[in-house]
């Protein structure tokens, strides 16, 4: 059984580290470095954990569990005006990235008023590429209700609400709903406010959980992490210099490098003897050209096409 | 904050969280102490949003003489400002008044200006208008209300500043209630949904 835990420390000894992860079989998932501070996120064999924890307490760095580790989270709310986005949104991105997950920020185009609010197809599709979202919506009752129905309704992703008041009559449209957070217009370092974003983090660690309970029924054909081991010798991802090149999803990853360039180098790969391209979708991002989306099919998926091939064959 | 702020509305998170968030962006612009009342009316459902907020003063302009010691020496007027948050404005109206090569900035609270006859001269110089701080509040009063609710009426009677929000169309009856809010904050009454 693999583990899933935070280095957060110097780069003083790094190299170490990264040859004694390499040396247990582990895979580092995130590499995030901020002049001399570094944090590693690492996947690594559980009998292997306590060996790494005392290397990387005596490089005098510490480890931490990271249950939201390989996860792409969107944090959402109306727009990016000072009027939605501060404090509330980026200190829940800002928990849930201390959680593991790497978390993204966004605002809709036209996500203001109560009337007037719309998320587009765009948009929502944007959204699902993710492997959860958290919404931010405000204080008034009736313009959460309203809200919640117009814009969770169409996501497809595991989804927690977060607002003020307790809504009613909504519970088809999100699977979560964490209460008591409303609009602010200062940080929240309250200990009721920690409290709120703990909570936060824990509905969506029970939301992905649901969600790779799902994914495990038909397990993907490889691990998102063998293609990221794989990806991360490719040059144009090694040349990349947008942080976190390569981001794990629960069941593929984000490449971010333009797709119509490589798309067909990538697919040309070879993992388990397959062409990459036979085991994984790979798409571009509705964002835009940048960054390409590999979802890795199912077992099932891949035997089922394996079978049609050789009939046809036949 | 030991100001009066009345919150009237539909729903109850709400009032509580608007006063929260009133406070909190009055005391950013560092107006809430010369506030001396204020209502804030909240119907989410209509939307209609009206805040009225009455000044303990009217203002009146900033000068540099009441913001800052001054004293004249051998053809040099010596300006200490005494107000930081003026500091800004002061420089930049001596720099306007009598160009940059004449004023100094010797520290970050002290400047020397050559070219001013008399200190008096350099007290009687406007650094703030009388409009100024009305602007602040009005600009803050924009930043409580919701970002969506973007149909705005603004009126001013005998220091009662008003602003009437809605959504889409702004009705009469929503200016008739704005108009209900701000009479009683000039008689001082309670006003209640």
């Amino acid at each position: 059984m693999y583990e899933v835990i935070m280095y957060d420390g110097g780069i003083y000894r790094s190299d170490e580290l990264f040859e004694l992860i390499e040396d247990v079989g582990g895979v580092v998932l995130l590499k995030n470095r901020s002049s001399q501070m570094l944090t590693v996120t690492m996947s690594i064999p559980e009998e292997d954990r306590p060996m790494v924890e005392a290397f990387c307490k005596e490089i005098g760095g510490q480890v931490r569990d990271v249950p939201l580790a390989g996860t792409e989270i969107a944090v959402i709310g109306p727009t990016l005006g000072r009027h939605h986005m501060p404090h509330p949104i980026c200190d829940i991105a800002e928990y849930l990235r201390r959680c593991g997950a790497v978390t993204v920020v966004m605002g809709l185009a036209r996500g203001r008023g109560k009337h007037t609010s719309q998320i587009s197809l765009e948009e929502t599709k944007i959204i699902d590429e993710y492997d959860a979202c958290v919404f931010m919506l405000g204080n008034f009752k009736p313009c959460v209700e309203t809200k919640a129905e117009l814009l969770l309704s169409n996501i497809n992703i595991p989804t927690v609400l977060v607002c003020g008041p307790v809504p009613e009559g909504i519970e088809g449209t999100c699977d979560a709903i964490v209460t008591g957070v409303g609009r602010k217009a200062s940080r929240m370092r309250e200990p009721g406010d920690r409290a709120k974003l703990e909570e936060v983090g824990d509905r969506v660690e029970e939301v992905l959980d649901d969600k790779k309970k799902a994914i495990e029924e038909d397990p993907p054909f490889v691990h998102p992490s063998e293609i990221k081991a794989l990806l991360e010798n490719f040059e144009p991802i090694d040349m990349c210099l947008r942080p976190a090149p390569l981001v794990m999803h629960l069941d593929g990853l984000r490449a971010k490098i333009s797709y119509d360039e490589y798309h067909e180098q990538i697919e040309n790969m070879e993992v388990y003897g397959r062409r990459l391209g036979d085991v994984c979708v790979i798409t571009p991002s509705k964002i835009n050209d940048s960054s390409m989306l590999i979802r890795i099919k199912s077992r099932s998926q891949v035997a089922y096409e394996d079978a049609e091939k050789a009939k046809k064959a036949a | 904050m030991a100001q009066d702020i009345g919150v009237t509305g539909t729903d109850q998170f709400g009032n509580d969280a608007y006063k929260l968030l009133y406070q909190e962006i009055m005391y950013d612009i560092g107006k809430l102490a010369s506030v001396e009342r204020s209502t804030i009316v909240l119907k989410p459902e209509v939307p209609l949003f009206i805040i009225s907020v009455k000044m303990k003063a009217r203002p009146s302009a900033r000068k540099i003489g009441d913001i800052a010691a001054t004293r004249a020496e051998k053809g040099v007027v010596y300006v200490s400002i005494s107000d930081e948050m003026y500091a800004p404005g002061t420089l930049a109206r001596l720099w306007e008044e009598y160009g940059r090569d004449n004023v100094q900035q010797t520290d970050r609270l002290d400047i020397t200006v050559r070219g001013a006859d008399t200190s008096a001269e350099v007290d009687s110089l406007e650094v703030e208008s009388s409009e100024q701080p009305v602007r602040e509040i009005l600009g803050a009063l924009w930043r409580v209300l919701p970002e969506g609710i973007r149909v705005r009426r603004e009126f001013e009677n005998q220091g009662v500043i008003t602003v009437v929000a809605t959504e889409e169309i702004m009705r009469s009856e929503f200016l008739e209630e704005g108009k209900k809010v701000e009479d009683a904050m000039v008689k001082g009454v309670d006003y209640r949904v």
